[in-house]
């Protein structure tokens, strides 16, 4: 009897505790996610004016939000961008990260410092990786080639090269977390498995294609996700190159929403708000589906 | 005795050369090279008057290293100075010190905070089999599945209802959140661990907070410090959070892309704005340097290996 009433007092104890330890952040959560969207959701149906204060408007706002997206070019150029760079990052970036990590995973010549150096875009200050590059590029860049009789001109202010390059910087810097995260998954794949593909006659590249990729998969998977997930908020490093001045072409829809937070009073915070939700719409299902698809018809070792 | 032809393939076998390996070889090279060049560039860039750097853009600066330009960053430290607006004065100057020490503030307190309760709602979700720690496990799944896309307005407007816009605290507050892959990784690191020594505690009469403080913190500190450290580097680095939330409290980086971009005189040079950023990145890049096995361990979704 006196047993049970004991475990009875540790049971409420350990309840109390437990609730005292997630209560705070949970209330974090609830304030900064559900009440951040939520009132997200209520802004977006609401207008702002200094002379009549705060009304009701239900969907104008997002009127507003679709007729931007189609009619003004530099929204729908913003929305080309942020695909291009999701499906450029997508193709090139996650092969050539697979590629890095197992080059690394199976420690060939010089992987410790390529280690190194794929992280380190995530070590240095995007600011000051971006003022290197910039000025390497308006007075090294050319300075190095003009030996070879090629002129460079600065390929950032040039509207027709500022893209591409932008694009580039945005791979190049691009290989650290998720070749750590590879190499990390690389590493836990059995022993076993890799010494029976060698007696097999597994050359590194059948190793890399038919056992590594597919073990190191769920990985890959999670990353393309949130990847996909992030497309709208993918800024390019617009704003470190630009600051709120980038020509519209160069624009992405991460880049257009933080400027025009940036900018923004009262009166624009609705429109935006409407503007965010109408994204979130459009990327939620897809992500969905991609994340469904990919468990589905993933690569798979048998 | 009959002498075995000689074959290229074999030989490239026996050292295990593979077209794969050279490819991979060379690619990195060039990849490692280039961020290299970059780097010596800045860096011997920041050592240099304008008048050399005019006449001299790639090369070494002249002279014996103790007659290069190290004037530049002592003077980026004496100089580097922005004018911010704030509610009760405009163009308030900010000097290096102060930058220096919201920065320490944010990123150290921000890494802290953000670490610690990350790591204490994995710890609660893994050892108490309730319901809510299934919900909570799931709720990070889907924030980080489901795409929320543009919700500063509303972010901005509940910092400013609560009164933490613009203040330290408020960016300590929003970092007190438990999303995100980290999460995954002390949940692995917490289900991997033996739960003996927890077990012994309680029937020797600790209490749950003894065992979390007295026995679980030593035996994941390893883990726990990595995090920290990521975290710090990330928040060092981030300058659009400031920006947005706290413009009071400007950080380094935020003062460095003010300066670079607005900053008069001498700091607009190239020279002084490379000396500039070397001051930012050394401090970073010395912590990575000392931590980079730690830093580059193993982090995986399925946990740290110790």
């Amino acid at each position: 009897m006196a047993n049970n009433a004991s475990r009875k007092l540790k049971e409420r104890n350990r309840k109390i505790f437990y609730w005292l330890m997630i209560s705070l952040p949970l209330l974090q959560f609830f304030i900064f996610y559900i009440c951040v969207n939520i009132n997200s959701l209520i802004l977006a149906f609401k207008s702002y004016s200094v002379t009549e204060g705060e009304s009701f408007v239900f969907l104008d706002n997002f009127a507003t939000v679709i007729k931007a997206i189609f009619k003004d070019t530099s929204i729908s150029t913003a929305f080309t961008n942020s695909a291009i760079v999701w499906f450029v990052g997508l193709c090139v970036g996650s092969t050539l990260a697979l590629f890095f990590s197992f080059y690394v995973y199976k420690k060939y010549f010089g992987s410790g410092l390529f280690r190194v150096m794929l992280f380190m875009p995530q070590i240095i200050s995007s600011i000051v990786l971006v003022i290197m590059f910039r000025y390497f590029m308006v007075y090294a860049l050319p300075e190095f080639l003009e030996p070879f009789g090629t002129k460079v001109p600065d390929l950032l202010a040039d509207p027709n090269t500022a893209w591409g390059t932008i694009l580039f910087y945005t791979l190049w810097t691009g290989f650290g977390t998720s070749t750590m995260m590879y190499v990390g998954a690389m590493n836990n794949i059995s022993d076993s498995i890799v010494e029976y593909a060698k007696l097999d006659g597994f050359t590194p590249m059948k190793e890399f294609i038919f056992i590594t990729v597919p073990m190191v998969f769920p990985t890959v998977s999670t990353f393309i996700t949130v990847g996909l997930a992030a497309v709208f908020t993918n800024q390019m490093a617009l704003y470190q190159f630009y600051a709120g001045n980038a020509e519209p072409q160069l624009w992405t829809v991460g880049y257009y929403l933080y400027v025009s937070v940036q900018k923004a009073g009262n009166a624009e915070y609705p429109y935006l708000s409407a503007f965010g939700l109408v994204l979130t719409f459009i990327t939620a299902p897809v992500t969905l589906i991609v994340k469904k698809l990919l468990e589905k018809y993933g690569p798979g070792v048998n | 005795m009959e002498k075995e032809k000689f074959s290229w393939k074999k030989f490239f076998q026996k050292l295990e050369i593979s077209p794969f390996k050279i490819v991979g070889l060379i690619v990195l090279a060039l990849y490692a090279l280039s961020m290299l060049a970059l780097i010596y560039w800045g860096l011997t860039t920041a050592l240099k008057t304008q008048m050399e750097f005019r006449v001299n853009k790639l090369g070494l600066p002249k002279g014996m290293p103790w007659e290069w330009e190290w004037s530049n960053i002592f003077y980026v430290f004496s100089n580097f100075k922005i004018y911010i607006n704030t509610a009760t004065e405009a163009n308030k100057p900010i000097k290096f010190g102060a930058m220096l020490l919201n920065t320490v503030v944010y990123a150290g307190g921000c890494a802290v905070i953000s670490a610690v309760v990350t790591m204490v709602m994995a710890y609660m979700t893994t050892n108490f089999e309730y319901r809510m720690s299934d919900i909570i496990t799931k709720i990070v799944i889907i924030t980080m599945i489901l795409p929320i896309v543009g919700a500063y307005p509303s972010e901005m407007q509940i910092l400013k209802t609560l009164g933490l816009y613009d203040t330290r605290f408020g960016s300590w507050v929003q970092k007190f959140n438990f999303l995100g892959m980290y999460f995954l990784v002390f949940q692995a690191t917490f289900k991997s661990m033996s739960k003996e020594f927890s077990e012994a505690a309680s029937i020797d009469g600790a209490s749950e907070l003894q065992i979390l403080l007295l026995i679980v913190f030593p035996i994941v500190r390893n883990t726990l410090f990595t995090i920290i450290i990521l975290n710090f580097v990330a928040f060092w680095n981030d300058y659009q959070a400031p920006l947005l939330y706290f413009p009071s409290f400007p950080t380094l980086a935020f003062g460095l892309d003010f300066v670079t971009r607005y900053g008069g005189n001498k700091m607009s040079i190239v020279p002084m704005k490379m000396s500039g950023a070397l001051v930012i990145l050394l401090p970073i890049l010395i912590i990575f340097l000392v931590f980079r096995n730690r830093i580059l361990g193993n982090v995986t979704m399925g946990g740290v290996k110790e």
